[in-house]
């Protein structure tokens, strides 16, 4: 099948047959092989948070940014669970990544994953809309393949969930080996998982108390597995490299974005109203020519209504 | 026996469901021996930075706040007019009853690769610590049953809720349902916070439930009823917690037993239903089973229950 057919046809909410679905698959592959673990990208670009399957709020972004290819995007991830059209919002980002692949960069979430999607609804919708899981299995066989991280114009670094105490450098992060399920642990697993440890400026609200943490050192999640990154190690990271920001996604924000550390880092969230009940809104990080950023809001389109 | 509703209206009338400031909706109904109820739920979208900023300070509210806090949301139960009796659920006071900085709050369950994980951080990154203050991750709102206003306090009792009253076919003058919060455990399981209320013409019924899931690791239910029936004075409640192991649940999801496997399975398998706080707690013995006040252990389930009863005395 030709490809922009495939791209129409998305674009339109249509499910592609599963031998199509096999085949974009395999293309997508070829184009994500020939990618490093991060991606170089130009400015200006478009940066998008999680969409989570919510495929009108993503035809809303590219009508509110533009399309690709006129437009430079880069996903940081979760495309998928949770919202009812988890396999049409992937199967539009693959089309569109296989057709440009230099104007779309898509790096992997925590919900790229076989593990996460088998809990939280891609799995089950797959099973739903096709009657098996073998789109299920060709799309997860994908997400091995999706890229970890992206570097806007050797300024903004670009990551799903944050960093990691095992990177320092982002010579580190090119050298993982990131075609497999995501691990539980390692430098890839905090790529796609870790979080800022919350706000330290306002004293003692949260955190209180002395050690590493009013500092801004890496902490372990009271969960028992999983870090939270400070303003501290952010900084140090970011002065290691050379760069200027970290954006990430990966965390939910009524505002549709937040900005964290003195400006350092910021969270992008691309679901508005996310599972069709939270009431936030979305937002998507507008990055012009001169690395000026621009954090533009939108609300939900109702698909769940 | 006699006691059933005289008269009844629902509010608001018309409502802007785009609206983000809180929206109350409810029923107001007089009963036929002259008691004046007011019971609503008040939904709006999870708080922003601000709100949450002005909330942890007015309140001294310490634990982190889940993924998504519903801070306007409640369910209220007004006897007010009549007895003075006011009982709220509200996502705020939930919330301060999560174990926060206490050795208790630090010993909370951990996710199920957590030995492995802490072996290998303490071996990579061993100046790494634990965050200063731990508190509850699973937002379980431990003792948290309502909160209580007017001139009576709850009190033991060996009353029980009316089943059968429940069970009959009665129309239902109202039904509502609202979220305190939930969280998604960074992916580990989820938790969630909900009210839910049920107005017949003779009796009514809230829930608040409590559902947790660890993965790998386990199930949680925390439900507290309260229960009136128009032609007693008094309101009942019951509070119950539940727990198993999480492949005990498992092993009732279609498809067959199993063990938590980490996912890695690339078979794959539908597990959404380990999503859904009412099916799991349907896979439970009913705690409501045991007598007075007590605790047992049945089909692998540790369970408790307390019940006390609030009476609604005629305001002079």
């Amino acid at each position: 099948m030709h490809l922009d057919a495939c791209i129409a046809l998305c674009y339109e909410r249509k499910l592609l047959s599963e031998s199509v679905v096999r085949e974009l698959c395999e293309k997508a592959k070829e184009v994500l092989l020939k990618e490093g673990n991060v991606q170089t990208v130009a400015a200006p670009c478009t940066v998008v948070g999680d969409v989570h399957g919510q495929f009108y709020d993503v035809l809303e972004i590219f009508k509110i940014t533009g399309k690709c290819p006129d437009v430079n995007f880069v996903f940081l991830g979760d495309y998928v669970d949770r919202g009812f059209y988890s396999v049409e919002t992937i199967m539009l980002l693959i089309c569109l990544k296989i057709r440009w692949p230099h104007r779309i960069t898509l790096i992997r979430g925590n919900h790229e994953s076989r593990a996460v999607t088998q809990t939280y609804g891609f799995y089950a919708e797959c099973m739903r809309k096709y009657g098996s899981s073998n789109v299920w299995t060709y799309i997860t066989d994908l997400f091995d393949y999706l890229v970890l991280a992206a570097v806007i114009e050797e300024s903004i670094f670009c990551v799903h969930g944050g960093l990691s105490p095992s990177i320092h450098t982002i010579d580190q992060i090119k050298i993982i080996d990131r075609f497999k399920e995501l691990p539980h642990e390692g430098p890839m697993a905090d790529l796609v998982w870790s979080d800022p440890a919350p706000n330290t400026h306002i004293q003692n609200q949260r955190f209180t108390g002395g050690g590493d943490d009013t500092k801004g050192d890496f902490q372990i999640s009271p969960r028992g597995a999983g870090y939270l990154f400070g303003k501290q190690v952010t900084r140090q990271f970011l002065d290691t490299n050379g760069l200027g920001h970290i954006c990430r996604a990966h965390q939910l924000c009524m505002e549709g974005y937040q900005i964290l550390f003195d400006d350092l880092v910021s969270t992008v969230w691309s679901a508005p109203n996310y599972c069709y009940r939270a009431g936030n809104l979305a937002s998507v990080l507008q990055i012009g020519p001169e690395l000026d950023r621009f954090f533009n809001v939108f609300g939900p389109k109702f698909e769940g209504l | 026996m006699t006691g059933a509703i005289a008269t009844h209206t629902l509010f608001p009338q018309t409502q802007n469901i785009r609206s983000t400031q809180p929206i109350e909706s409810g029923i107001q109904f007089t009963t036929t021996t002259g008691s004046q109820w007011r019971i609503s739920v008040t939904k709006a979208p999870i708080l922003n930075a601000e709100q949450m900023d002005q909330l942890t300070s007015s309140k001294n509210l310490q634990v982190p706040y889940p993924e998504m806090f519903f801070g306007f949301n409640k369910l209220t139960m007004s006897n007010e007019a009549t007895s003075g009796v006011v009982v709220d659920f509200s996502a705020v006071d939930a919330l301060q009853c999560v174990e926060f900085g206490s050795t208790e709050a630090m010993d909370s369950v951990k996710v199920a690769f957590s030995k492995e994980w802490t072996e290998k951080s303490e071996k990579l990154h061993g100046k790494i610590k634990q965050i200063a203050k731990p508190y509850d991750w699973t937002y379980t709102p431990k003792k948290y049953s309502g909160s209580v206003k007017g001139p009576q306090q709850f009190t033991t009792t060996e009353s029980k809720i009316d089943v059968e009253m429940l069970k009959r076919n009665d129309p239902i003058l109202w039904y509502d349902e609202v979220v305190l919060y939930e969280d998604e455990l960074g992916d580990n399981g989820s938790c969630t916070l909900t009210a839910r209320v049920r107005v017949m013409p003779t009796c009514f019924l809230i829930l608040l439930r409590y559902f947790l899931r660890v993965d790998g690791v386990l199930f949680r239910v925390h439900d507290t009823r309260l229960f009136h029936a128009f032609h007693s004075t008094t309101v009942i409640r019951e509070t119950s917690t539940r727990e198993c192991s999480y492949d005990r649940v498992l092993g009732k999801v279609p498809g067959g037993a199993g063990v938590f496997s980490g996912g890695a399975n690339s078979s794959g398998r539908d597990l959404s239903l380990l999503n859904k706080g009412d099916w799991v707690a349907q896979g439970m013995p009913d705690p409501l089973y045991l007598e007075g006040s007590g605790k047992g252990v049945a089909d692998g389930v540790t369970m408790s229950v307390e019940r006390d009863e609030l009476s609604l005395v005629v305001k002079k």
